[in-house]
């Protein structure tokens, strides 16, 4: 009783100490030692936290197959859960060994030394080849965590995924080819009597709109420097406020349901499936689910541009620094390049991580990965915005529902991410 | 020998202690130090892993600057109108027309007081969808004709917060209701014959006698409800997660976030401390309002 | 109004608010019914009653588990606490401890803080020592919280022993633990009990506390499982309301078997002060 009094007092005076004569360096990445391919033959288990399913249920089991004595234990959490507790999950003194890596969430965790720098293991696998350059570019960054495409390797995507719309085919008659076509064909839907566009706004949904949206509307270059964090950059520019004055316009019209606040992702997207609306903006990670409640009468496209940009990212798996295998945890990372994950990563409705795999598709997965081609082939991915600064997602969920319901005009929208920007890269 | 007597009960006394130390340690180890050590934290920046740096008073600042914050505090103080204010009104409207009592009374309260005993998390969830688009409230709504004003009720910029604030009426109506009720029962049945007497009625009656006798339950009920207001989390947390377009911000809802989300400790820090500040002003004033005058 | 009349009226007030309580309960009890995944609007009957909601929510949500989590946090804060809170009342009450007065004023200042000032440090500092994600840890950290209301529940009721049967006991020689044990302690139970359900209740329904200092989803509670739960399946309404029906469920059992304790609890403890 006496210690679990007096230790955090012993604690807190320390941190009183270090304020007193604190400098602001911050911590330091932590770096795995005892880099090994080679794998122990004992018995061991591995705990791993994921948001995503598919691809990750199936990708642990490939890898127990394919090495018996190594057994994972994954724990699901939902996104918008997944990213209000992983970080106190990953700080905890028993944190799982591996954990989906997301940049905007997650970012403290590498000053912070809680995730292995993984730039050891990439020199000892030769990582470089096998995992496209631009899906590992947004998984580094500098030691501060402050920007991104630099620095150490803090996670390796298991799948890759890109934001796109989905359309219901008995809706739809013919997907369309330019913005310009895709309202007309919203005002058609909306004529008909059908709500044209589901959208998820209590959650994340809504701004994959104006992500969508801003991809087509606005420079690449200039988002993507924002949210890598380069410095000096900024997100109030002609294409974001458009693309901001399009959503608020669209609401204003009828293409949004009026509940659209009130609507959470699993929602928005079960509205679709059940063919309450014509169109649904996401990403493939939902395409598995979606292909099994609609069959053939789901078809995908990416939102129509001058070029072919959208925001795409990686289910990623990253290791925490106080796991006591390390190198298992690596294998599973390596295993994620294999022609067998690639297999399991299409079948569930991503891109494979080696794009040198091209498995036969038909239906809404072939739509995916012809678009994602063409993406990728234009080197058009660009990341997430919430990735931008850690309170990023609530701005962004918080602004997109002021646009939606007609309260925040495209300027204050943007200024109030901007200022979040600021504030965290001051 | 007065003085054997004085160690004696000295000795006395500090055994006594004993008793109280077991209780008074994880009280003091669990509660009071973490809340002196948050108080601590909110002159810091500090992201809860790498070293902190002073900060003055720019977290306190921040959370009366800061558009995302600021409003959190406005939020919860509304919320005390329909977790305390509106409940404790029927509570008391209903006390004065049940008064004399009925049979029976022992099932009505095992209802009333019902909510008050469930996870407010499932009591949200609960609501969720009562208030959805094809819910149960406008189910009623158009049942009623009123077809026309229907809307998912969580998810509107004007109504959100009102209807958050509606749970906690439910919530807490039935409690304020057991309370005054349970109190009325004590009141002498002579002082309203008195009333009577005089020639008052029912009105009279109520403000005369009813009223001034439930005093010490009027003021436990609002401090109860008041703290529930000024300090929730669950509900927001599980309905709205503070939107539309931070609406239904709450300042326990923020805290968390700010805290354990965006690792901005100092400024949860400092939130947690000015709505501890709240709720003691608050309470003050209730008792205060409510204490008897000479 | 004749008297006849004013009792329908009063009944008639009564069962309305009744009826405005329990149309909630009504609401997810005929959702829960209606088959897996089906489209629900307001109140309706189910066309075909389905019982394995239930079956199907506690085996997604494995609230198995969770339960048992949270029996385990109970078990554990419910015994300490009311030892703690026992120990300590009758202290204050009855022996004037030394600096007894500030100790219950420190006591009684506890009712009116916010979990919320508690929470952020509290972590770290459980942190510190190993005792996040721990069930220790978190049955400590209940235990304090509910320490104020319990100690100044007990205190009040010692108080409110006739001061002449501790001077008898007094006199008879007996030693302060010893009065305790036998001349308190068994007129003590139905206040006991009180307490007692109510802890029980505060630990089954914490949520803030346990969503902070439990990370392992194998560890949390049933209240923190069904939040959770219900991202992940919130289209699912009927589920879903299965889901809170078996949250709901245990607490329930629990008020009505112990409904006057609870109602005595949060009400005559409340009032006393």
């Amino acid at each position: 009783m006496r210690d679990k009094f007096f230790r955090p007092l012993a604690a807190t005076i320390a941190v009183a100490a270090l304020a007193a004569c604190a400098d602001t360096s911050g911590g330091k990445p932590a770096a795995p030692s005892d880099v090994s391919t080679t794998l122990t033959s004992d018995q061991v288990t591995l705990t791993l936290a994921y948001t995503d399913d598919p691809p990750t249920k199936a990708l642990i089991d490939a890898f127990h197959a394919q090495h018996p004595n190594i057994t994972i234990t994954g724990q699901q959490t939902p996104f918008s859960d997944y990213v209000k507790s992983i970080k106190l999950s990953m700080a905890s003194p028993t944190p799982p060994d591996i954990a989906e890596y997301n940049p905007g969430a997650m970012r403290s965790l590498v000053p912070a030394g809680l995730v292995y720098d993984l730039s050891p293991y990439e020199k000892a696998y030769g990582w470089s080849s096998g995992f496209p350059a631009s899906s590992l570019e947004v998984l580094k960054s500098d030691a501060s965590a402050k920007q991104y495409g630099t620095g150490g390797l803090y996670a390796v995507p298991g799948a890759l995924s890109v934001l796109g719309v989905y359309y219901n085919k008995s809706l739809v008659a013919k997907p369309p080819t330019t913005l310009d076509q895709f309202e007309q064909s919203l005002a058609a839907v909306k004529r008909a009597g059908t709500t044209p566009l589901s959208v998820g706004g209590l959650q994340v949904g809504g701004f994959q709109v104006w992500n969508a949206l801003t991809n087509v509307l606005g420079d690449e270059q200039q988002y993507r420097d924002w949210v890598y964090g380069k410095p000096g950059s900024t997100i109030v520019t002609d294409g974001a406020r458009t693309a901001a004055q399009k959503l608020a316009d669209w609401s204003a019209a009828g293409y949004v349901p009026a509940s659209a606040n009130a609507t959470a992702d699993s929602d928005a997207q079960a509205n679709f499936v059940q063919g309450k609306s014509a169109y649904l903006i996401t990403g493939n990670w939902a395409a598995g689910a979606i292909a099994k409640e609609m069959g053939d009468k789901v078809g995908f496209f990416l939102l129509p541009g001058a070029s072919a940009v959208a925001s795409g990212a990686s289910v990623a798996y990253s290791i925490s620094a106080k796991t006591k295998h390390p190198n298992e945890a690596a294998a599973f990372l390596d295993f994620m390049r294999s022609e067998q994950a690639a297999t399991i990563q299409f079948d569930t409705g991503f891109m494979p991580v080696d794009n040198t795999v091209q498995p036969k598709a038909t239906g809404v997965l072939a739509d995916i990965a012809g678009g994602f081609k063409t993406v990728v082939d234009d080197n058009g991915i660009v990341p997430f915005p919430d990735f931008a600064s850690p309170n990023m997602i609530d701005r962004l969920t918080a602004g997109v529902q002021g646009l939606l319901s007609r309260k925040t005009t495209p300027d204050q929208f943007l200024a109030d991410l901007q200022e979040s920007w600021t504030q965290y890269h001051a | 020998m007065p003085d054997g007597n004085t160690t004696a009960r000295r000795v006395r006394r500090l055994t006594a202690l004993a008793y109280v130390a077991p209780a008074g340690l994880v009280y003091a180890g669990f509660a009071l130090w973490p809340a002196v050590h948050t108080a601590y934290l909110s002159f810091l920046h500090w992201d809860g892993i790498s070293a902190a740096t002073p900060a003055g008073l720019s977290n306190y600042r921040s959370v009366f600057t800061d558009p995302a914050i600021g409003p959190a505090l406005w939020h919860a103080i509304v919320l005390i109108v329909f977790f305390a204010v509106i409940p404790c009104a029927i509570g008391l409207l209903l006390t004065a027309l049940l008064q004399g009592g009925v049979r029976g009374m022992t099932g009505f309260r095992i209802v009333f007081f019902l909510p008050q005993v469930l996870p407010m998390v499932a009591v949200g969830i609960t609501w969720r969808w009562l208030y959805a688009d094809d819910g149960l409230v406008n189910q009623a709504l158009r049942a009623v004709g009123l077809g026309g004003i229907t809307r998912a009720w969580l998810g509107d910029y004007n109504f959100a917060l009102i209807a958050l604030g509606l749970i906690g009426t439910w919530a807490m109506s039935g409690l304020c209701m057991v309370l005054f009720l349970a109190g009325a029962q004590k009141i002498d049945i002579s002082l309203y014959e008195a009333v009577a007497l005089d020639g008052g009625g029912a009105v009279r009656r109520f403000f005369t006698v009813t009223l001034p006798a439930l005093r010490g339950e009027i003021t436990i009920a609002s401090v109860i409800t008041t703290i529930a207001a000024l300090a929730s989390f669950d509900l927001a947390f599980v309905t709205t997660n503070g939107g539309p377009v931070n609406r239904t911000t709450v300042p326990g809802l923020l805290v968390y976030r700010l805290a354990f989300n965006e690792s901005d400790i100092g400024r949860a820090a400092a939130l947690a401390v000015v709505l501890t500040i709240v709720v003691i002003v608050f309470v003050t004033a209730i008792r205060r309002l409510t204490r008897e005058r000479p | 109004m004749t008297p006849r009349a004013a009792t329908t009226a009063r009944y008639l007030v009564l069962t309305l608010m009744a009826v405005a309580v329990l149309l909630p309960f009504v609401s997810i009890v005929l959702t829960a019914l209606q088959p897996s995944g089906a489209q629900v609007s307001g109140i309706s009957i189910p066309t075909t009653w389905t019982w394995s909601n239930f079956a199907d929510a506690w085996r997604a949500a494995d609230f198995g588990r969770l339960m048992l989590s949270g029996v385990l946090i109970a078990a554990g804060v419910v015994p300490l606490a009311l030892v703690l809170a026992a120990l300590a009342g009758y202290s204050l009450a009855t022996l004037n401890p030394l600096g007894g007065r500030a100790l219950s004023v420190a006591f009684v200042l506890g009712l009116t803080l916010p979990i919320e000032l508690v929470v952020v440090a509290l972590y770290f500092d459980l942190q510190q020592v190993g005792l996040t994600n721990s069930y220790a840890g978190a049955i400590l950290a209940e235990t304090a919280l509910f320490m104020p209301f319990g100690v100044y529940w007990m205190q009040n009721h010692f108080a409110s022993v006739p001061a002449e049967l501790l001077e008898a006991a007094r006199v008879d020689g007996a030693r302060s633990f010893t009065v305790l044990r036998r001349v308190l302690l068994p007129i003590s139970w139905p206040a006991i009990t009180t307490l007692g359900v109510l802890y029980f209740m505060w630990s089954w329904n914490q949520f803030l506390l346990i969503i902070v200092l439990m990370q392992d989803p194998g560890r949390r509670t049933a209240p923190t499982g069904l939040a959770f739960f219900v991202g992940q399946y919130s289209t699912n309404i009927p589920l879903v309301s299965a889901a809170s029906l078996l949250v709901i469920g245990p607490i329930v059992v629990v008020y009505l078997a112990f409904q006057r304790n609870f109602v005595n609890g949060l009400t005559q403890g409340a009032v006393k002060g």
